[in-house]
């Protein structure tokens, strides 16, 4: 099986984030720690499992310039076959569905049996560009998967995947898209010796031209007009009497001050 | 500012999920005309149900388009929107809702908001979306650019319910038979291991953690959930040790939920967790550390034995409500 998986840099989930007070585009501050969306790693994991089975090639591509090679370094370091960055000044301003183009295109060169992606990124949590990129590719896709039960030979592949209430398992006929949940898969951490080969590796970089693409093919549908502070809650009341009367106590805040026991 | 609204209906049963009519209420607001559009065999048999709360109902009845059918689904529908040009399309944030509105804004290369919890006009009319990111630790003001309809999927719980008013006129439409048969196709649906969890519209959530001990120290989450008629979260202490299925895990490699009640059992409260959580309204936390960093973050708090303190809780809220 040929797998093309979708990876992207983010900054650490646990990094500082400050929004400044002009509130406008570019109020957002967020400290200078970077990694590999978790649910990315989860689908490259769940990819070279495929590949240990079924035999074939990981593919990993990230779109953008700056830190985005780094997610490429980690794929290599985990095993992935080889990797691709799409880089072009055009992607820079790209919202989900530019990013999703410019990766459909990619796909669309290789093209794989199956491309596997995180259900969505760490830090924008949109999910946009896994369904956005099956479209793209006139792909049925399916998300959230907790397992893959794959047959290249009859091309289809079984998935389930959880949702709201409880878990579904569905059957698509491949190529497929399928996003990862937590549970597909777990994470390697990767070895010294291949974290130092994938420092050296060349990374292959293809601009929008290269993927038979315009600026206009990427351009945002959407456009951030400002960043504010999330809304800050009163400071904690501590309910200090004791059993049972701080039981009493508790529930008659919920019921007459916070009113959610209606 | 005028123009059809639509709201993508999730089915629940024989009607819709709360989302839908909160998305509905909210197209309302916005003085568009409020359309819910249905999509399944029996959305004709399904619209009365909707009708008062919308100033029409699409009822696109097709076999092909119930349930997964996202790539079915978004098909018609940018078909339907090509022909009929609408302001804006809603849906609930959920997992359906967030799957249909990617592949439909791809399909239609329209701007997309995904987990809106703001949708306002300016007063020229434009839409404007605001949501939160980075965890909830910054909140993003988004407009649109381009051509199309603007697509927005909304978190649930953040606006009410409106009230029923005249019925709107139902419609059926004829869907596009060439996209019927389109894959996935769904070979089994079962529960979660351990219950059903269904975290995304709950009014109460009761979140446990590893001061629970155990997946029998879920009793009294189970319990408290029961007399709030809420779900049961867990922290990914809880998950990763077994205890609950993830498909419960609230936080940032879990879930993200918006409650309007949340409380936390013998959780730390982690950067990780609070993401999935900091939106909900009121949060409760009950823990025997008295340093727990998650007292910082909630409104109220409760230092002790939770084993002792929340049966007793269960059994007081019971009594509030009557039950």
């Amino acid at each position: 099986m040929k797998i093309v998986v979708l990876v992207k840099q983010i900054p650490d989930p646990e990094a500082r984030v400050a929004v400044g007070a002009d509130g406008g585009p570019a109020a957002l501050q967020v400290e200078d720690r970077w990694c590999t969306s978790f649910f990315d790693e989860v689908a490259l994991e769940a990819a070279l499992g495929l590949r240990q089975r079924h035999g074939g090639e990981v593919v990993a591509v990230t779109a953008g310039g700056g830190k985005a090679v780094d997610a490429l370094r980690r794929a290599l370091a985990f095993g992935a076959d080889r990797v691709a960055q799409l880089d072009d000044p055009a992607l820079a301003g790209a919202d989900g569905l530019g990013v999703a183009a410019a990766l459909a295109a990619f796909v669309r060169r290789e093209p794989p049996d199956l491309v596997l992606a995180g259900r969505q990124a760490l830090d924008d949590e949109a999910g946009v560009v896994g369904p956005a990129v099956a479209e793209r590719l006139d792909w049925p896709h399916a998300a959230d998967a907790v397992a893959l039960e794959a047959d290249p030979a009859a091309r289809r592949i079984r998935v389930e995947r959880t949702v709201d209430g409880g878990r579904e398992v569905l059957e698509l006929p491949l190529p497929a898209l399928i996003t990862a949940q937590k549970g597909l898969a777990t994470p390697r951490v990767p070895q010294v010796t291949g974290v130092m080969k994938a420092m050296r590796a060349k990374i292959d970089r293809l601009d929008l031209a290269a993927l038979g693409l315009s600026p206009a093919d990427v351009a945002p549908r959407t456009a951030v007009l400002g960043y504010r502070p999330p809304p800050s809650r009163k400071p904690v009341r501590m309910i200090e009497a004791d059993f049972p009367e701080n039981v009493r106590t508790l529930a008659a805040l919920l019921c007459d001050e916070a009113k959610v026991l209606g | 500012m005028t123009g059809a609204i639509w709201v993508v209906v999730e089915r629940a049963g024989n009607g819709a999920r709360r989302v839908s009519l909160e998305a509905l209420g909210r197209a309302a607001a916005l003085g568009g005309e409020p359309t819910a559009v249905l999509l399944g065999a029996d959305a004709a048999a399904a619209a009365p149900a909707l009708a008062p709360y919308a100033k029409r109902v699409l009822a696109v009845e097709h076999p092909a388009l119930a349930d997964a059918a996202t790539t079915a689904q978004a098909r018609v529908l940018a078909e339907l929107a090509r022909a009929r040009a609408p302001r804006a399309i809603l849906a609930g944030a959920t997992a359906w809702g967030r799957d249909l509105l990617a592949r439909l804004a791809a399909r239609l290369s329209a701007g997309y908001v995904p987990d809106a919890v703001e949708l306002s006009a300016g007063a020229d009319g434009a839409l404007e979306a605001v949501r939160p990111v980075l965890g909830g630790r910054a909140y993003a003001r988004l407009a649109f650019r381009g051509d199309g309809p603007r697509l927005v999927a909304l978190r649930p719980n953040a606006g009410p319910v409106p009230a029923p008013g005249a019925p709107g006129a139902i419609e059926r439409v004829a869907a596009d038979a060439g996209a019927a048969a389109l894959p996935p196709r769904v070979v089994e649906r079962r529960p979660a291991p351990g219950g059903p969890v269904d975290l995304s519209e709950a009014d109460a959530i009761v979140a446990a953690g590893r001061g629970v001990r155990g997946p029998e120290g879920f009793a009294v989450a189970e319990q408290l959930a029961a007399a709030l008629g809420g779900a049961v979260g867990a922290s990914r202490a809880a998950v990763d040790a077994g205890w609950r299925d993830h498909a419960a895990q609230v936080g940032k490699s879990g879930r993200t939920v918006s409650p309007r009640l949340y409380v936390a059992l013998g959780i730390s409260g982690a950067v990780h967790h609070r993401m999935g959580m900091d939106t909900a309204r009121t949060v409760v936390v009950i823990n025997q550390d008295p340093n727990a960093p998650f007292f910082r973050h909630a409104d109220y708090g409760l230092v002790g034995d939770l084993f002792q303190l929340v049966p007793a809780l269960a059994e007081e809220i019971r009594r509030r409500r009557g039950r």
